[in-house]
This record gives C-alpha cells, sequence and structure tokens, in this order.
C-alpha cells in the first residue's frame, strides 16, 4: 500500500481500535480471574459485562480492519456486534431471555446488573449504532449516504459517551437511564467517547485528502450538542430531584436551541469558506485564462482607456502589456464603445453574452511599426473594482484570411483543370473531327489541280468542288468557335438567357466525332424545344459535356450493346438535359458518393473524381440540380435548370 | 506487281473523301472498289480477290484495326495501307498486325502512289 503523509487520521483510528480491543481483552480476562476493579470500578456501580467487553473486541477490530483497508472482514465483526445488540434490544423488549446473557460465562457480579450477565439498553443501543456506522463505512454501497451516516453517529456516540463519563465523575449519578432499567457503567462510556472518536476519523479521512469539511458537519454537530444537552438535562432532573425541574427544562432548551445555532453557524462559515474558495479558484482561473488566451485581450474603461492586456498582446500588437496600460484603445483597434454606454451597463452586466463588433465590415488592427492587419473584435462587459468597464478580445485573423483566399483559388483551379482535363480527353476526338474535314479540303484541291494538269478542268467542276470547300472549311471554323467557346473561363460571365439548342448543338459539335469513332451511338432527341435558360452558357455547356463524356467512360468499358441518349423535357418553368447510357448503372453503395470531390470509380489517369462534383455546383449556382436516376437499369442524370422568362412576359 | 493491273478497295466513312479519292484512284489502279465501313469490307474481300486494301483507321461500326484483324483470321493476304488522321495508341496494334504502310491525313497523292506501288511490288500476278 502507498503510504501518504497525510495519513494520520488513518493511524490514530487504528490506535483506537488497537486500544479498545485491548481494554476489550482485559475485561474479559479479568472476568476469567476474578479481577473486580477492571470490571466494576467501584461497588454499586454497574459492572462492564462479558457482552459488552465482547463488543469492544469485535467493535475495535472492525475499527482497526477499516483503517487498514480490510473492509470485508471488518464488517464480518461489525454484523456479529449488530446481531448481539439486536437480540439484546429483543430481550428487552420481550423481556425473556434468549441465551446470549451467558454465552461466555455467568455474570457472578449481580450488582445493578439486572438481569445478571446482559449489557444495559443504553450500551446495546451505543453498540448496536456503533456497528450500523462500521458497516456503513465497510460496505459503502449499501447507502449513497453511507459516510455522512457514520459521521453524524459517531457524533452521537462522542456527545453521549462523555456526558455520561462527565456526569459519573461529577455526580455518580447514571443519566440516559429508563425506568428501573440498571445504567451503563464509567468505562463503557469512555470506550464509546474512543469509538465514536474513531469512527468520526474514518469518516473524515476523505475530507482531510479533499480539504473540505464534510457537508454533514453541522448536521453531526447539532446532533452531538442535543444528545449532550439531553444527557445533563436527564442528570440535573436526577441531580435536583425535581426541586427545580423548570431550570432543568431551560436549560435543556437552552442546549438545543444553542445546538441548533451552533450547527448553523457552522453551516454558514462552511459555505463561506467554500463560496470564498471558489472565488479565489475563479479568480485564479481567470488570470491564467486571461494570460494564456489566443487572442489579445484589453480590459478598457468607459474613457476608452486600456486599463490591462494580457501577455499575448505583444505577439498581436507588438507592445508590451505595460507598454498598453492608460493608451486609448482608438490607437490599436477601432473600437466603439459607444453602443455600451448608451445600452444600460447594468442590464449588460446581467447577460455575460460576447458581442462581436464590426460584423460584415472589415476591422483592421494597428501594430506598433504602423502596419495593419485584419482582425476579428468580441466585447464583453466587465464590472471590475466597481467599475464597469469592457472586455476587448482581438483576434488576429490575417492567416484565416489569407487561407480563405488559397481556398478559393484552389477551387478556381481546380474547375478550371477540371474542364482542361474534359477538354483534353475530347481532344482526340476534336483532331479528327478537324482532320476529315481537311482531308476532304486537301482531296477537293488535289481533283482541282490534277484537273487542272490533265487539262480536264470544267467551270462545273469547279463550282461544285468549290463549294465543296467552302462548306467543309465552315464547318472546320464552326468547331473551332464550339472549341475556343467551351474552353473559355466562363466563370466571371453574367447570367444571360440563352436558347438551349444553341448551348446542345455547341457541345454536340465537340464531342460526336469521339462517339463515332468509339463505335458508340449517340441518340438525340429529334427536336429541342425552343426554350432559354438563363445562364452562363460555357458553364452549362461544359457541364453537358462532362456528362456525355461520363456517359461514353462508361459504356466503353461493356461488352454488347454501346449507346447514350440525349433527352430534353421542359416543364412549365424548367427544363431537364437527361443523358441515358447503356452502361451497368452505378451500385448502390456508391450512390451516395456521386458528386463528393475527388470520388471516382474510374481506373487511375482516367477521371479526376471532380467532373460530377463541379458539375453539381454549376447546376446550383444556375438555381437548378443534377440528379441521379435509374432509368431501366441504366444511370440517367438529368441537369434541371430553370427556364429564363420571356421577354415581355412580365 | 503494277499498280494499274492491281485491285484496290478503298474504305472510308466520309462520303465526299470516298467520292473524290474513289475517282481518283480508278485513274491509278487497275480496279478501285470503295466500301464505307469495315463490315463492308469485309463482304467485298470475301467475294473479289483484292491486292491492296486502303483503309481510314478510324470509322463507325468496324474500324480500320478491327478490319485487319478479321482479314488476318480469313487467311485473306492483300497488301494493307491505314490512314490516319493522328498519331495515337491504335497505331501500335496496327503495326503488331503486320500492316505494310501507314500514311497520316492529310497526304500528298503522289506520296501515296509511291507507297502504294511500292507495297505491290512484291505482289506476283496470278498467272507468274
Amino acid at each position: 500500500m502507498v503510504r501518504r503523509t497525510n495519513d494520520w487520521p488513518r493511524y490514530l483510528a487504528l490506535s483506537i481500535g488497537v486500544a479498545v480491543i485491548g481494554f476489550g481483552i482485559a475485561v474479559l480476562i479479568a472476568w476469567h480471574v476474578h479481577f473486580i476493579p477492571l470490571i466494576q470500578v467501584a461497588p454499586g456501580q454497574p459492572p462492564t459485562t462479558r457482552q459488552a467487553a465482547s463488543c469492544y473486541v469485535l467493535l475495535g477490530a472492525a475499527l482497526s480492519l477499516l483503517a487498514t483497508g480490510h473492509r470485508r472482514v471488518a464488517s464480518v465483526c461489525a454484523a456479529i456486534v449488530f446481531l448481539l445488540t439486536v437480540v439484546i434490544g429483543l430481550e428487552y423488549a420481550l423481556d425473556r431471555d434468549l441465551g446470549v446473557d451467558h454465552l461466555l460465562g455467568s455474570g457472578y457480579i449481580t450488582e445493578g446488573a439486572e438481569p445478571p450477565g446482559r449489557m444495559s439498553p443504553i450500551a446495546a443501543l451505543s453498540y448496536f449504532l456503533s456497528s450500523v456506522a462500521l458497516l456503513a463505512i465497510s460496505i459503502p454501497r449499501l447507502a449513497r449516504h453511507a459516510s455522512a451516516f457514520a459521521g453524524m453517529i459517531a457524533s452521537v456516540l462522542i456527545a453521549v459517551g462523555s456526558v455520561l463519563f462527565l456526569v459519573y465523575r461529577l455526580t455518580h449519578m447514571p443519566v440516559y437511564g429508563w425506568g428501573h432499567f440498571r445504567h451503563i457503567s464509567i468505562q463503557a462510556s469512555a470506550v464509546l467517547v474512543f469509538l465514536g472518536f474513531g469512527i468520526l476519523l474514518l469518516t473524515l479521512k476523505e475530507s482531510w485528502i479533499s480539504k473540505t469539511p464534510p457537508p454533514w458537519l453541522p448536521l453531526g454537530i447539532g446532533l452531538g450538542l442535543s444528545a449532550a444537552s439531553l444527557g445533563i438535562w436527564q442528570a440535573l432532573l436526577v441531580h435536583v430531584e425535581s426541586q427545580l425541574p423548570l431550570l432543568s427544562h431551560i436549560i435543556l432548551a437552552g442546549g438545543i436551541l444553542s445546538a441548533l445555532l451552533v450547527g448553523i453557524a457552522v453551516h454558514a462559515a462552511q459555505q463561506a469558506s467554500i463560496r470564498s474558495r471558489k472565488l479565489r479558484e475563479g479568480k485564479d482561473a481567470f488570470e491564467r485564462l486571461f494570460d494564456a488566451s489566443a487572442d489579445a485581450l484589453l480590459v478598457v474603461d468607459r474613457d476608452g482607456k486600456i486599463v490591462s492586456a494580457n501577455q499575448r498582446v505583444h505577439g498581436v500588437f507588438g507592445y508590451t502589456a505595460g507598454e498598453l496600460i492608460g493608451s486609448p484603445v482608438d490607437s490599436l483597434v477601432p473600437v466603439d464603445l459607444s453602443e455600451l454606454h448608451r445600452s444600460n451597463p447594468e442590464s449588460s452586466l446581467g447577460r455575460p453574452s460576447i458581442r462581436p463588433i464590426g460584423e460584415g465590415k472589415e476591422l483592421f488592427g494597428r501594430r506598433k511599426d504602423g502596419s495593419e492587419f485584419p482582425v476579428e473584435v468580441a466585447l464583453s462587459p466587465l464590472r471590475e473594482r466597481g467599475e464597469i468597464r469592457v472586455l476587448a478580445a482581438v483576434r488576429d485573423i490575417t492567416a484565416r484570411k489569407q487561407l480563405e483566399e488559397d481556398l478559393e483559388a484552389t477551387r478556381v483551379q481546380a474547375i478550371a483543370s477540371a474542364r482542361l482535363s474534359a477538354l483534353g480527353m475530347m481532344a482526340g476526338g476534336i483532331a479528327h473531327e478537324i482532320n476529315n474535314p481537311l482531308g476532304i479540303i486537301h482531296a477537293m484541291a488535289s481533283d482541282l489541280t490534277e484537273m487542272a494538269e490533265e487539262d480536264s478542268l470544267t467551270p462545273q467542276a469547279i463550282t461544285r468542288k468549290g463549294a465543296v470547300i467552302r462548306q467543309t472549311a465552315e464547318r472546320i471554323a464552326q468547331i473551332v468557335k464550339s472549341l475556343r467557346q467551351i474552353s473559355r473561363e466562363g466563370a466571371g460571365d453574367p447570367l444571360r438567357p440563352t436558347p438551349l439548342a444553341k448551348i446542345v448543338a455547341e457541345t454536340l459539335e465537340i464531342c460526336r466525332a469521339k462517339f463515332k469513332t468509339n463505335g458508340v451511338e449517340l441518340f438525340l432527341p429529334g427536336a429541342i424545344p425552343e426554350v432559354s435558360v438563363a445562364c452562363r452558357e460555357v458553364q452549362i455547356a461544359q457541364v453537358l459535356l462532362n456528362l456525355l463524356q461520363n456517359a461514353l467512360d462508361a459504356v466503353l468499358e461493356q461488352e454488347g450493346e454501346r449507346w447514350v441518349r440525349l433527352e430534353v423535357n421542359n416543364g412549365d418553368d424548367s427544363v431537364a438535359l437527361s443523358v441515358i447510357d447503356s452502361g451497368p448503372g452505378i451500385p448502390l453503395e456508391l450512390r451516395s458518393r456521386i458528386g463528393e470531390p475527388f470520388f471516382t470509380t474510374k481506373p487511375v489517369g482516367k477521371g479526376t473524381g471532380l467532373g460530377l462534383s463541379l458539375s453539381k455546383t454549376i447546376a446550383e449556382d444556375h438555381g437548378g440540380s443534377l440528379e441521379y436516376s435509374e432509368d431501366q437499369g441504366h444511370t440517367r442524370f438529368s441537369l434541371i435548370l430553370p427556364l429564363a422568362r420571356k421577354a415581355g412576359a412580365a | 506487281m503494277k499498280l494499274k493491273e492491281a485491285a484496290v478497295l478503298f474504305v472510308e466513312d466520309e462520303p465526299l473523301l470516298r467520292e473524290s479519292m474513289g475517282a481518283w484512284l480508278a485513274r491509278k489502279a487497275g480496279r478501285v472498289i470503295c466500301a464505307q465501313d469495315g463490315a463492308e469490307a469485309l463482304e467485298i474481300l470475301a467475294a473479289n480477290k483484292i491486292d491492296l486494301l486502303l483503309s481510314d483507321i478510324r470509322m463507325p461500326v468496324m474500324d480500320g484495326i478491327a478490319l485487319v484483324k478479321k482479314i488476318r483470321k480469313t487467311g485473306l493476304k492483300p497488301r494493307v495501307i491505314l490512314v490516319t488522321g493522328f498519331q495515337d495508341s491504335a497505331l501500335r496494334d496496327a503495326y503488331k498486325l503486320g500492316v505494310d504502310a501507314i500514311v497520316e491525313k492529310p497526304f500528298d497523292r503522289g506520296q501515296l502512289l509511291r507507297t502504294m506501288q511500292y507495297c505491290l511490288e512484291d505482289v506476283h500476278s496470278l498467272d507468274a
């Protein structure tokens, strides 16, 4: 067991326990060897019975065992005393010998001992209470307030024992007696005081460690004093033989009243001590927090002068705390105290709310070197030394601002890279798409040259082939225009009503070739409704291109039929562009992750996982949505956009 | 074998190109048949003796690479020239399949003539 320096209550309790055991054993031996002085202090006095002596041994043992931490054995000792005293109680109640009076031998001293061998009722009650207190300590789970219970019993035991002892010493009068029953011996009263102290020490052990007086202390003192008053009252009553009953009643009432008052006073003192400790702790905690705060904290008086500042001000403003005392807070941060002045300071003190200032506008602090930096300031009213002051918490948000800017830059970059990645994937198709018409022009030009060389050039041939060259060149121009359009940044464009058909046509211009060369059939709607959407055309085309690219990737991985279908369905105020593919659909467990940035099922190098996430963002920016659904086992992604209000309709 | 004596199959999905090139080839080669995709080309190959196959790589239905693979399976051994819009990974497959030449679009017709002639050099006429 680890020895604690503050263990003296335990050792004292152990010593008391051992002393009580010793006395009990001594009395038992005295009975055996007929050594009367140890049993009966004076002729005519009640003897210490064998029963009482064995109770001393058992209670002393329980006390010692508890002091050394042997709860289980202690509880057994206390339980034996408990049972014994209960049986004795029954004997008195039923006026019968239940066979416990002569267990350890006959009580041959009958003087003042009726019936012989049986302990007095007051002794039985005291040992009963002692055993209950020791049981409560040894089995704490029996009762929630075991230690308070035991402590109060201990107080009563001490009081009763002391009064018994004192009255015996002074007047030789027995007290706490009932009717013709015999009284407790003087030795027993001394043992009670010892036992009471021992139990009290055990109950105080925890309080001793935590340095707080136990909450039940006032009640214990009150009970103890009341019990003492009761004994004194009885002694007086017997002593003056009813000559002055009024006086003794007054003494009893006064004793109980004073016990009550002492109890209340001790309680109040205890509360005050707890409060002052809490206050001290609170003040300490406040000071520690004040200096440990990551924010610069300034206490400002009503004139805007800095009264105190924490260590952090040096890191934030470059001034030491000492340099700032007395200077106006305005030189550091624009703190507008007028609102606090206007409002009733008492009422604002009642609300411990912290009010951020400058919400919605940017605040700047000024360092010692004159440089400015973005800050956040929170004000809270404070009562200090009877004055209303303001605690201003100033936070340097330079790093956060920088992070926000970086994050925004990253986002813009991600959109750009996702766009370029989609374009890159289409690039192969675009090259083919341009190369084919180039081939046609080349072929037509070659035909014309050869015809000229062979002298077989006819005006019809020139007209026809010239027309093909012109049309084909126009086709190339259209492709290039779409490419330039769709590869533009577009994020900064204003929302502009754009015919849906135009967007679809431009997007298809770029990706049609890719579908063709991969042998994937692209089904298009017969006619695209003549509706317009208020949008950034480039962004919507990018979303559509992305959906088509995803659909193409999905069907390329599979055997059998490969097709992608584009559908356009318009309602009263919205239009849905749906891309359906012949792919196997998205597994149930992955559906919830659609649209998460960087989530992709494509092999490394094929998709960034940004496409759907950004498409979703773009759709939502336009007041629309991007929805996934299943279409007869196939994947369907629908871009839903609000329709632009027709001009003149309003 | 001279180009003038050879039977050439030209596969191209773009109608205008097919028409223009078909007419030009007809003046240069012995016999010219045109097809619009790999599937049609296979049918023609099965029904006609073809000495030289000139095919685009990227086509719908059956592309040039798939067409050559099918031809290799049939045991027919025409000389093969593939025409491509640009260098890409499909070309690796093409070389593995043992095509005779790959021509990039747009091509010079004189250059193409020389390539075709070169491919046909060690081909002997049936009667030889």
